[in-house]
């Protein structure tokens, strides 16, 4: 007697019924074989999972033969086939409980359903997020809303700053705070994103969508940006955004920009999440590196020598991601050979980040995309001779980061424009300028487009 | 070859109408839109399904029967209307088995239909008997516990559990209930003697289908329920269902054991005080509130303020102690006209736990309980 593994018994079954199905016509096969499942075959014996008793008995009576000799053409000489209505196996129905029964999903709760699923990940905590200058004041706008949330001068709350900053930490952090200092409180996470595949999957199944939002008393929405081009989501978003925020329920918010850089964020959004307290996380300074490295390592009960601290703080400033890629590459190299991190070891393993990132380098046509799509506009646009101040801006950016990041020549670049170098030496020395006198929009500008091509 | 009887209108009529509405207007196998009819000497057997119900109805009132006994398709729905609309009286009907047509005559109506290959007709589930659990529930009874059941199924196809209606066996009776989450009712329907506990979930399409046959059908309705499937015969028809797969929650932790106040009420009164106030309740989604008070000596019904105005209802009565729950006003209706007679026993804990609705204080037959609603009113 052979066994087969559940991928044998649906490839076997698979073929039998396509074999089957030019012997039927389409209405029977969709009626009555189409949801059906081969649980088990042995030397003489087939068992069948069919839909239910109505089902079986169309089978047994029709089909019985047909199914025998299909078995047969595949070489199982089978003398029997059990039918086996309502199985579990066949659609697994959980039975529910009591507490199940009483939760409820409309408006006219009788029992309010015990916390629901928060999304938190419960790593993320205050005591764990390694507090420096550049984040010092976040960190205590969060503290102030886990003590008390909902309170006016910080609600909303939106949290802006590059990847890898400790965004999702911190209010990940604040909300399981709110949970542990209220528990009484439902807290909600959720991105953008996954809101926005809920709203859809609630136009198409018809259920009530704000329901579940409008239900919590803190909803944290991460990567709000993404909202960008989704308008029905927008206004679903707008709808529980206002609920909330008129029931003085706490809401925060994050995203890789201000709200107002959110360029197709209708403006009666932007308007409202400006309307609280908004605040930024910059780069951490070396000390808060160092720091954040050490406190990595005592969670994994690793002594790193100061020496070694220093340098993978010196040499990792983009984002606290990349960091923590270094840590975990050199204590698994620790765990797994013994051997012990060094410089040399991290300095190996740094410069095989940026290898693989100087090889992942932008070519100019990918650039121009890439600052187009930021930017919401066409390459097009940006190829074009429009003297528009919007486009004109954002082609001086980009020439200007094809000087900087891409290392092209004057000629080169001009030539990717269709324009003269002289050009191309203006707009990068215009922009170069903005930077020295600390032109705050252009500096933005340049922050984001930075932010974002290599995100 | 040829086959013909004739048949009064009434009777095919009153047949009929049962089995078109079981057949499977929507479902995807479109033969299903049809009725067999199986032609013998001295009886006529009509079948339809839709793959999730099947019907067989039997009648032997026909006459002057010819020919050989056949086995007929025709589609249901032109048919019922054509029946229906023909004056009453006899009709004959003929078979022509090699023009696959059926020709129905009266004095003044002569109509042909077309027919179907009767060998692609679905096959009805056969029960073994004797495989069965069986028992039997007098009609009447039946009626009365679908009545007082079947408006509080659950309509969420995500739960198929709670859709349908719980036939279950407790200390040697079987009870039917049904919830969906925010109500449940329990009744009682009679002593059970079976040998084997009873926990099948009926679906609700079937439970309505059999409570329409129950109108003047026979005294006695059989049982016979297996793992997969559930058959009932009753008079002349036989009406079989798959059942819903799965386990139902133990319900009976939800009901409350002893209520601390029962408020004895006119059914009319209260229905009455009701209606009066849910006139303000549909901004609130219905919600109204019920508060006993012990020094008015009276049951107060109360609308939440609403943009238009408000409403208080006093029904004087004595009330043990004081309370307040937010209820469902519709909950609250349908609850209440589910009770026979013309009282209603409100059984009160507190404002959140569940209310429970009786015919009478130390009535067990039937409870009816609804959740109250949670919120600041």
């Amino acid at each position: 007697m052979e066994d087969y593994s559940p991928t044998d018994l649906v490839k076997i079954w698979q073929q039998l019924l396509f074999d089957v199905k030019k012997q039927t016509t389409e209405s029977y096969y969709t009626a009555f074989l189409q949801e059906t499942q081969l649980l088990s075959l042995s030397s003489d014996l087939a068992e069948i999972s069919v839909k239910n008793a109505f089902i079986k008995t169309q089978i047994v009576a029709r089909f019985d033969k047909i199914l025998k000799s299909a078995f047969e053409k595949q070489n199982f000489f089978i003398s029997e086939i059990i039918y086996n209505a309502n199985n579990k196996k066949h659609a697994p129905k959980k039975s529910i409980s009591v507490s199940q029964l009483a939760q409820t999903k409309s408006t006219f709760s009788p029992i309010k359903s015990p916390p629901t699923k928060t999304n938190l990940n419960s790593r993320y905590s205050f005591d764990n997020f390694v507090n420096g200058f550049n984040t010092k004041e976040a960190f205590a706008a969060c503290q102030a809303i886990a003590a008390k949330p909902g309170r006016q001068n910080l609600n909303p709350f939106f949290i802006y700053s590059g990847v890898g900053l400790g965004k999702t930490h911190l209010i990940q952090a604040t909300g399981n705070a709110i949970i542990a200092n209220f528990p009484n409180l439902q807290v909600l996470y959720i991105t953008a994103e996954d809101f926005y595949h809920e709203f859809i999957e609630a136009i198409r199944s018809g259920s009530d969508f704000n329901d579940r939002f409008r239900k919590c008393d803190c909803l944290i929405v991460d990567d709000i940006q993404s909202f960008t081009g989704k308008d029905r989501s927008q206004d679903a978003f707008f709808n529980t955004f206002n609920a909330l925020y008129q029931n003085n329920k706490q809401i925060i918010l994050s995203s890789d920009r201000p709200p107002g850089s959110i360029k197709t964020l209708t403006d009666r959004l932007k308007s409202r999440f400006s309307a609280g307290f908004t605040i930024d996380i910059q780069m951490p300074d070396m000390e808060t590196r160092a720091a954040i490295i050490r406190s990595k390592t005592e969670e994994s009960n690793i002594s790193f020598s100061d020496e070694l601290v220093n340098y993978i703080a010196q040499n990792c400033h983009t984002n606290i991601r990349e960091l923590e890629g270094i840590l975990n590459n050199l204590c698994t190299t620790y765990e797994l050979c013994g051997t012990e991190p060094t410089v040399e070891l991290a300095r190996s393993l740094i410069q095989g980040t940026r290898i693989a990132t100087s090889n992942n380098q932008l070519s100019p046509k990918q650039v121009i995309d890439k600052i187009a799509h930021i930017f919401q506009i066409s390459a097009s646009d940006i190829l074009s001779t429009s003297r528009t101040k919007h486009i004109a801006e954002i082609r001086q950016l980009v020439m200007y980061i094809m000087y900087v990041d891409l290392g092209l020549s004057y000629p080169k670049i001009g030539h990717e424009f269709g324009k003269d170098h002289t050009t191309v030496l203006h707009s990068v020395r215009k922009i170069k300028k903005s930077l020295a006198t600390n032109d705050a929009h252009i500096k933005e500008q340049v922050e984001l487009i930075n932010r974002r091509l290599y995100a | 070859m040829s086959t013909q009887f004739t048949i009064k209108q009434s009777t095919l009529k009153t047949i009929l109408s049962p089995l078109v509405h079981i057949t499977g207007e929507s479902s995807q196998l479109p033969i299903t839109k049809n009725i067999l009819i199986q032609i013998a000497a001295d009886e006529l057997t009509l079948k339809s399904t839709n793959l999730s119900v099947g019907l067989i109805q039997k009648t032997k009132k026909i006459t002057k029967f010819t020919g050989d006994e056949t086995t007929i398709l025709v589609l249901a729905k032109p048919l019922l209307e054509l029946i229906t609309n023909l004056p009453s009286g006899e009709i004959t009907i003929s078979v022509n088995d090699e023009q696959r047509t059926m020709t129905i005559k009266t004095d003044q109506n002569l109509t042909t239909l077309q027919l179907s290959n009767a060998d692609e007709f679905p096959i009805l589930p056969e029960i073994e008997e004797k495989d069965a659990i069986q028992f039997s529930i007098n009609a009447d009874i039946l009626k009365s516990v679908v009545s007082k059941t079947i408006f509080a199924h659950s309509n969420d196809m995500s739960r198929p559990i709670i859709t349908g209606i719980y036939f279950n066996t407790q200390d040697s009776k079987l009870y039917a209930a049904a919830t969906d989450g925010y109500r449940l009712s329990d009744c009682l329907i009679s002593d059970y003697s079976g040998s084997k506990d009873l926990k099948t979930i009926l679906p609700f399409n079937f439970v309505g289908e059999l409570n329409s046959l129950l109108g003047d059908n026979a005294d006695e309705v059989n049982f016979f329920i297996t793992d997969e499937s559930v058959k009932v015969t009753l008079g002349n028809s036989v009406l079989f269902s798959n059942i819903i797969d799965g386990k139902y929650p133990d319900y009976r932790t939800l009901i409350p054991k002893s209520p601390s106040i029962n408020i004895v009420l006119d059914k009319e009164a209260l229905l009455g005080a009701i209606r009066t106030t849910a006139v303000f309740a549909k901004e609130s989604q219905g919600v109204i509130i019920l508060k006993a008070s012990k020094k008015d000596k009276a049951l107060i019904v109360k609308s939440l303020t609403t943009t238009y105005g408000e409403n208080t209802a006093t029904i004087p009565t004595n009330v043990s102690d004081d309370c307040q729950i937010s209820l469902n006003s519709r909950y609250l209706t349908d609850g209440i006209n589910s009770l026979s007679g013309d009282r209603v026993v409100l059984g009160l804990t507190d404002g959140m736990r569940p209310i429970s609705l009786k015919q009478a204080v130390d009535d067990n037959t039937y409870t009816h309980i609804i959740m109250p609603i949670r919120g600041e009113y």
